[in-house]
């Protein structure tokens, strides 16, 4: 590096200007940081979580989802940009460091790097490649225009800053090629050929150009540091930690809380404050990259309703950063003296923020606060005038009807890159609406007032509830013991009451008859299993049912379990060892899968000339949430004369939802168009004869949608079970 | 303003009819088992009206119910949706009450009731201001308890009742629903009004009055606990006792048969099923 060896206009030595200039942008990336790591930590303790949990899976996470960007590629287009950007940067960083280095400390220099062949010409080689990547980031935000993305000043200056690193980088490394060539410059093969340009130039204007571009580049790097914590592209920090800190219990858990004990203590029930959502979920907020791909993937968001998950997440982001402060004081004015309280209070970091206090003040002064998303300004700034007033974040930030588009079918969150979690949030501001405010619809009203009264959605009596297999030679549990059987076929409230899903219900029964599986029912002592009242926020209904059921099984020594209906299955397997209920789950898809396998079900040639092509529709709740894709394709192609196939696009992982989920099946679909339309169509691209699914809401929402285009009679929506048992009857019959 | 509302409790009418058995002989009509009992529909939009007026101009609510012990249920809930306390009758000689009876129970509760407050209510003399219950009950349908208290209490009464607002102390400006629209009333206090759904949704109760409700001690009163109205010619006024007897009850038998009329056509099907219609005289 030339510019290390003669003083900066021949009085100030070059690295203390530069020791300056790292302290000043240091202080103000840290003071940033730890301004953010204290809203934070506004958070509560959160359980689902733990950093020390399980490494080699959280390694593993690092590894495919960081380093290698498998998220990211998901999407080829903005994967391959910032695949290379990622990379390049990673790649670069080694060599920033040194010019750091040999900048602060004249005379340093580690020729295995600044020398190192392999080196020199993959830094060459990916500044390239990042600045092809910057021009596809050009392209994408000028002329393609993604909706998903979003569009402000904040993308186009990183854009920007990261183009003058990469420029000045070229311009520095040729003209010192020029001024004074070196052996192992020709492996930094692009800046070679680039310094023939000037020679024209005098030794004394290239010097200057040299030194000029030099500063630049260096201090190019500092503002990026110092403009992170104020900008999306804080991701940068966070998006990593937020993938170690991942949350790996199971997909389909929402995180418990204790609500009798809550109600005892005066505590909230639900998350109407940034202070009762965990810390995790803060991170979340601050790591979300605007990317959009959850808006894209996101059903509500496709059918013009008001929620987008990202609108969520940065509407967090930006109620956290601007009003946390206030909390922050409020917290701290409470605690002062007091040692024992979490924020603040452990001593280490009351120490850390005295240190912390004077950089922040000066950071205060020298730039006054500024929210990250553009906005209306901060009502007065932080001094001692009065408080702004701080709108509440559930109902004025984060409208009501915003959480109760939701459907919880986590597409939004498969979709994430940087593994955001948005359905727990969701539902724990529903749960402050419901629990807290008492604020829901009638709809809402009328299953919360059913589920209690009579254990179902619909208000049947419980007592009928096992009158769908009478007459079948179908056992109920108690009549025989669970030792003599192999498994409780757990029937769920479509299952046992809704005149259309019994009819799958008993085909799934006639099939397990069939196979000789020896199985039993709980008949009027099976209740709803709450997954309705869970996710829709009524927490503690949800425990009073959870609990009967838990009860029931366990004194019955229930071991094995098969559900029909995906939310059952969901909530029995995910949901109810939280509540003391350990069992055995299977979907029927995989037992019904199993048992063809087995040869225990013969299907036969399908009785219809020419076949039948059906098409399959992801379940939310056993796809997404369970991984159980393959199974019920394995019933389907097990089929002889059945075509499968797929939705153009929107099948497996990356299915649209039917609509129901989150307890939106027993309310009105008021806001935008409907989703279980959009579904109907997107599964009209395949051009079945019918479509197949398996889950009673599935079947629900889809027959709804063909009845109202006029579909009902030339699209049939069918259950796997209801095809294989028309399959199996067919090789009885002959 | 003082507010008393009578609950009255229900079998849960979301039950299909099919589900209830009739038995002749104790001429009763037997709701399925497992299926609990509800507040009657129109008492709990009473209950939301008397809420209402409550939070618009203080005072408090009183729910009252007569019936077996499982009507403490509902009147826990009345006191989790708001209600400041809550008075359960019980007695069996009140049990299978007609309108007469139960009426007069109340009656007399709610005099006590108005005596017990302490706090006087506008006028002094009774200790409440305002009466309502529903408009009927969903089981019987008969709609003459309220005005039964009316008549005791010698209130006036409004029946059926779809908005109620303060106009000044002690008055009362009355919505009363009639076949094509509505009157407009005003009524001095103490009344009694018989509320219709058109007041408005009962709230469902928050999550913290349930866990309250649920550990609230509600006194209950037996018939020997309910004073007379302290006419001076009659000392056991309203009497106690049952005016009307239900002679039969029994469940209408209903044939259905289903038949399958076929034709090689549609427009065959069509013709043979006229036939077959003309046939049976239908048409
Ligand atoms: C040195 C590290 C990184 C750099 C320099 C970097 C740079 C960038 C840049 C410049 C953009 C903006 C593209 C645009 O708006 O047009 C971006 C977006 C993004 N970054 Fe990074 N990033 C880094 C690390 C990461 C990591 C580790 C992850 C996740 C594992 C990540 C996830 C994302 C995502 C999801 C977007 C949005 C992409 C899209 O719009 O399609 N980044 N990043
Ligand atoms: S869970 Fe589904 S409906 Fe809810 S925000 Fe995510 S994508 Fe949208
Ligand atoms: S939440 Fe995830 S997917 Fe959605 S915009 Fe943010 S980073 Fe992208």
């Amino acid at each position: 590096m030339l510019v290390t060896r003669d003083p900066l206009f021949g009085v100030v030595p070059p690295s203390l200007v530069l020791l300056g200039a790292v302290l000043v942008a240091g202080g103000l990336f840290a003071a940033g940081m730890w301004r953010l790591y204290r809203l934070m930590r506004l958070g509560k303790s959160t359980s689902t979580t733990s950093i020390a949990g399980r490494p080699v899976k959280r390694a593993k996470g690092m590894l495919f989802d960081v380093l290698l960007q498998r998220r990211l590629l998901a999407e080829p287009y903005g994967g391959v940009m910032h695949a290379l950007i990622f990379w390049g940067f990673a790649v670069v960083t080694v060599m920033t460091a040194h010019t750091f280095l040999a900048g602060l400390f004249p005379g340093f220099d580690l020729p295995a790097i600044s020398r190192n062949p392999i080196l020199l010409a993959s830094v060459e080689t990916f500044m390239a490649l990042v600045l092809l990547a910057l021009s596809m980031a050009l392209l994408r935000r000028l002329v393609l225009r993604p909706q998903r993305l979003t569009y402000n000043a904040d993308a186009y200056t990183v854009l920007a800053l990261i183009a003058v690193l990469m420029a000045t980088a070229f311009l520095t490394t040729s003209t010192s090629i020029a001024y004074d060539v070196q052996p192992w410059d020709r492996w930094a093969y692009l800046s070679q050929a680039l310094a023939p340009a000037w020679v024209g130039l005098e030794p004394g204007h290239l010097l200057l150009l040299h030194r000029v571009s030099w500063w630049t580049h260096v201090l190019t790097v500092l503002a990026f540091l110092a403009y992170l914590p104020r900008s999306k592209h804080l991701h940068v920090v966070t998006a990593p930690l937020n993938v170690w800190l991942r949350n790996l219990g199971p997909r389909g858990r929402l995180p418990y809380r204790d609500v009798e004990a809550a109600l005892e203590a005066g505590q909230p029930l639900g998350a109407g404050e940034v202070t009762e959502l965990t810390w995790k979920d803060l991170l979340d907020s601050l790591t979300c990259t605007e990317c959009g791909r959850c808006e894209a993937a996101c059903p509500a968001s496709s059918t013009g309703k008001p929620l987008s998950p990202k609108r969520l997440m940065t509407d967090l982001r930006q109620y956290l950063v601007r009003h946390g402060p206030a909390l922050l004081r409020d917290a701290e004015t409470w605690s002062r003296g007091d040692t024992d309280r979490t924020l603040g209070g452990r001593r280490g970091e009351a120490f850390a923020a005295r240190v912390m206090g004077f950089a922040l003040t000066v950071w205060r002064m020298l730039r006054p606060y500024r929210p990250l998303r553009k906005g209306p300004a901060p009502n007065g700034n932080t001094g001692t005038a009065s408080p702004p007033v701080r709108p509440a974040l559930v109902g004025e930030t984060i409208a009501e009807e915003v959480l109760w588009d939701c459907t919880t079918c986590r597409a939004c969150v498969d979709a994430c890159p940087v593994l955001i979690d948005h359905v727990p949030k969701i539902v724990d501001m529903r749960r402050h609406l419901v629990m807290e405010q008492t604020r829901f619809g009638p709809e809402a009203q009328r299953l919360f007032d059913n589920l209690e009264a009579s254990g179902n959605p619909w208000r049947f009596p419980r007592a009928t509830r096992g009158d769908w297999a009478a007459g079948l030679g179908i056992p109920i549990l108690g009549e025989v013991s669970v030792d003599d059987v192999d498994l409780v076929y757990w029937v769920g409230c479509a299952g046992a009451y809704d005149e259309r899903y019994q009819k799958v219900t008993r085909a799934f029964a006639r099939l397990l008859q069939h196979a000789g599986v020896r199985f039993a029912i709980l008949g009027p002592r099976e209740t709803c299993t709450g997954d309705a009242a869970r996710r829709a926020g009524h927490e503690y209904l949800f425990q009073t049912l959870a609990r009967q059921n838990v009860d029931v099984l366990n004194a019955c020594g229930v071991k094995k379990i098969v559900a029909t209906c995906a939310h059952c299955f969901n909530t029995l397997q995910d949901e109810y060892p939280e509540l003391g209920g350990q069992y055995e789950v299977i979907h029927h898809s995989e037992l019904l899968a199993q048992l063809v396998r087995e040869g225990r079900l013969r299907p036969a040639q399908d009785q219809q000339p020419g076949g039948r092509t059906f098409t399959y529709h992801d379940p939310c709740y056993i796809g997404r949430y369970h991984d159980l894709y393959e199974p019920p394709r394995d019933v389907l192609r097990a089929l002889p004369g059945l075509k499968l196939r797929e939705i153009p696009q929107h099948n497996r992982a990356r299915a649209t939802c039917c609509g129901a989920g989150g307890a939106r099946a027993f309310m009105e679909e008021t806001r935008g168009t409907r989703i279980n339309h959009l579904r109907l169509e997107q599964a009209e691209g395949a051009q079945p004869d019918g479509i197949a699914t398996s889950c009673p809401y599935c079947i629900m929402m889809l027959e709804d949608a063909a009845r109202a285009k006029g579909r009902y009679d030339t699209l049939p929506v069918r259950d796997i079970a209801e095809l294989l048992d028309e399959w199996v009857e067919a090789a009885e019959s002959r | 303003m003082n507010v008393v509302v009578c609950i009255k409790q229900v079998p849960d009418p979301e039950i299909p009819p099919a589900q209830f058995k009739v038995d002749e002989v104790a001429r009763a009509v037997v709701p399925p088992p497992s299926v609990a009992p509800v507040m009657n529909g129109y008492d709990a939009h009473a209950l939301e009206a008397a809420l209402r007026l409550k939070e618009r101009h203080g005072g408090t609510v009183t729910a009252l119910s007569l019936g077996p012990p499982s009507a403490r249920e509902v009147l826990k809930r009345a006191l989790a949706m708001g209600a400041d306390r809550a008075c359960h009758v019980d007695d069996p000689v009140l049990y299978d009450a007609d309108s007469w009876l139960a009426a007069a129970a109340l009656a007399r509760a709610i005099y006590r009731i108005g005596g017990e407050s302490g706090r006087s209510g506008q006028n002094g003399q009774y200790g409440y201001d305002l009466i309502l219950c529903g408009r009927q009950a969903s089981d019987t349908d008969a709609g003459q308890v309220g005005l039964g208290i009316a008549a005791f209490l010698s209130l006036p009464a409004l029946s059926p009742v779809q908005q109620v607002e303060v106009i000044e102390n002690g008055r009362l400006r009355v919505e009363r629903l009639t076949e094509e629209g509505y009157q407009v009333i005003d009524v001095r206090l103490p009344a009694l009004l018989a509320v219709s759904s058109e007041i408005g949704e009962p709230r469902y109760p928050p999550l913290r009055g349930i866990m309250a409700a649920s550990r609230a001690q509600i006194p209950m009163w037996t018939a020997a606990d309910l004073p007379p109205l302290g006419r001076k010619d009659d000392g056991d006024w309203p009497p106690l006792a049952r005016k009307l007897r239900l002679q039969r009850l029994y469940q209408e038998r209903r044939e259905a048969a289903c038949e399958h009329v076929q034709g090689e056509s549609p427009a065959d099907a069509g013709r043979a099923l006229a036939d077959r219609l003309r046939q049976v005289g239908v048409i």
